[in-house]
């Protein structure tokens, strides 16, 4: 099992070097002087340009530059334009932020998901299944800002229930929840809204599957009363691919989280992003994706190895 | 949402198209996108005002007999802007996609039938460019590249090739060994001949599939870059820009963001109906799936 994982983190490892190296292409490709990709153009008379050009290694050679490129945004010497403080402390502010209503999301949708899923499987084509059906539709069609907007404009501005920016009341700290509950639920409901589906009809065809073989009819021949079928054997098995479901969605969470944070203005990672787009902030945008690729990589290996642990017919020899 | 298989012929491409119109809701679906897209592309014949002009007179009007849509803040006639902003919207996921389509079938048809060496190092790339998540590599490639349409297109149509050329690979794995190929590699075959000509028809079964729920992907991916800011610019409009204008009014006057996202949602809803009975449709085997 230690092989196992130690063999998977070392293939993640190119990976790894391919993401920075893809990360380090992004700053080479802006057109013009890379220097106007790490201080701003309008500072440039104040700062010392020739110190910045040494400390990135701009007049070395391209490996040079960029291990020093990695080790300024690492070590936080990046600073991003339109924020005034290192990339990295950007970052640590508002990935928690993200984190937690995109983990909450996918928790909420996993378990709706799969415990609608597995209902619809004992009667396939059923009345549930149809509704789901329909829902789950709507759900991978639905454009994320639309709705986000539907629900800010029937449950805050026609109902008044529940606020609708940011992710505490303006002016608070810290992370209670009682503050925070309220700014969570739409955002959640909303990307919660897009995950369904994808859990639900993956559990259905995961649950139909495995109640279509033999051991399950060998399991009713013998006797067993069905809910013992249903419970020991069936949702066992059936159940399992449903965790290599939960890390592939994390691309997605995130990914929607840039729709999202920009509607309910949430300081999170994903607005960070587009303000930085917005602004050109090359440092941001740089340090985001670089930062956010090196999250799903890292929940992909994560995944693997759950995956490898919870299943005993994969190999780990 | 399924379709029964047919007993007596199973693969083909007669029995494809059998199977796929005994679905209703993919008849359904066919029906509404065609109308859908001739609505867009006629837009300068049906639409009732120029999509521009303003009329300050008859601002943010609910619908009505006389604006269908209603009236923005600006005066100017819903339908008629939903209908040129579709244009733009749908013509920029349809270039996209073709070009996402065209990088990803060659890409994946090169790892596939190559094998070995050239296959590992392709799918190192994919999984390489397939960790960033989606949007936050659009963004990033559009804050270095600039916002303009050519590089929305590039964005939508670069950033997610390796899903199609993933697939497109699988299939050439499997196909590269069947006897029709062994057998025209004895015939001296050269090997760009016989990933074209021979594999590539029997494949883009598969590849429409794909293609269609890309499309769909397309549409919500440009949507929601120009609802941000980072897509099409003004004084174009696109779907998604429209309902980004329409936020402030969203009390008093929800029919000017609600309008062209409904658009949206009905054109991708149609396009994930097709796409489905499509996918039933190749899959030959009674297939319970949802």
């Amino acid at each position: 099992m230690a092989q196992y994982v130690a063999r998977r983190i070392l293939n993640a490892l190119p990976i790894l070097l391919g993401i920075s190296i893809c990360a380090f292409l992004m700053v080479k490709l802006v057109p013009g002087d890379p220097i106007n990709v790490l201080v701003e153009p309008d500072k440039q008379e104040k700062v010392d340009l020739d110190a910045v050009r040494r400390q990135y290694g701009l007049d070395k050679p391209f490996v040079q530059q960029y291990m020093y490129m990695m080790r300024g945004i690492f070590a936080g010497n990046l600073i991003s334009f339109s924020q005034r403080v290192p990339c990295l402390e950007m970052v640590r502010r508002t990935l928690p932020v993200t984190a937690l209503l995109g983990l909450t999301a996918l928790f909420l949708s996993l378990v709706m998901g799969v415990m609608l899923g597995t209902i619809a499987s004992r009667r396939p084509f059923g009345v549930l299944d149809q509704f789901m059906s329909t829902v789950s539709l709507g759900g991978i069609s639905m454009p994320g800002f639309v709705t986000a907007l539907l629900l800010v404009y029937f449950i805050t501005e026609q109902a008044h229930l529940l606020p609708a920016s940011g992710i505490r009341p303006a002016g608070s700290e810290g992370w209670s929840p009682v503050l925070i509950l309220p700014h969570m639920i739409m955002p959640v409901l909303t990307l919660a809204f897009g995950l369904l589906p994808e859990f639900y009809r993956f559990t259905r065809s995961s649950m139909l599957e495995v109640l279509n073989e033999d051991y399950i009819r060998t399991a009713r021949a013998k006797g067993v009363a069905e809910r013992g079928v249903f419970l020991r054997h069936a949702l066992r098995n059936g159940l399992l691919p449903v965790v290599t479901m939960f890390g592939l969605n994390i691309p997605h969470v995130l990914g929607g989280s840039v729709v999202l944070e920009t509607v309910f203005a949430i300081p999170g990672m994903g607005r960070l992003a587009v303000t930085a787009a917005l602004a050109r902030d090359y440092p941001m945008i740089l340090t985001a994706n670089l930062i956010m690729a090196t999250l799903v990589m890292s929940s992909n290996l994560l995944t693997d190895i759950l995956y490898a642990v919870v299943d005993p017919r994969v190999k780990v020899g | 949402m399924e379709a029964e298989p047919d007993e007596l012929e199973i693969s083909g491409r007669r029995p494809f198209w059998r199977r796929f119109g005994r679905s209703r809701a993919a008849v359904v679906g066919l029906c509404v996108m065609t109308l859908l897209v001739i609505a867009a592309v006629l837009a300068p014949v049906l639409a009732p005002y120029p999509p521009a002009q303003t009329d300050l007179a008859n601002r943010l009007q609910s619908p009505s007999t006389k604006h269908l849509f209603g009236t923005d803040q600006l005066g100017r006639d819903l339908l008629s802007r939903v209908l040129y902003a579709a244009r733009v919207s749908l013509s920029v996921a349809l270039v996209a996609v073709m070009l996402r389509v065209a990088i990803g079938v060659m890409v994946g048809a090169i790892a596939g039938y190559a094998g070995g060496m050239v296959d590992n190092v392709l799918m190192r790339v994919t999984d390489i460019w397939l960790s960033f998540p989606t949007f936050f590599l659009m963004l990033g490639v559009v804050t270095i590249l600039g916002r303009s349409i050519p590089v929305l297109v590039l964005v939508i149509g670069v950033t997610a090739w390796p899903v199609t050329a993933r697939v497109v690979r699988g299939e050439y794995l499997s196909w590269k060994e069947r006897e029709m190929v062994l057998a025209a590699r004895a015939l001296g075959a050269s090997g760009w001949r016989i990933i074209f000509i021979h594999i590539l028809p029997n494949v883009m079964g598969s590849i429409l599939v794909i293609s269609t729920m890309q499309v769909a992907w397309a549409i919500l991916a440009e949507a929601g870059l120009s609802f941000i800011g980072l897509g099409v610019q003004p004084p174009m409009a696109s779907l998604g820009s429209m309902a980004a204008d329409g936020r402030e009014y969203l009390r008093t006057a929800p029919w000017i963001t609600l309008m062209p996202g409904a658009f949206v949602f009905t054109c991708v809803m149609a396009i994930n109906l097709i796409g489905d009975a499509l996918r039933d449709a190749l899959d030959p085997k009674m297939d319970v799936r949802g």
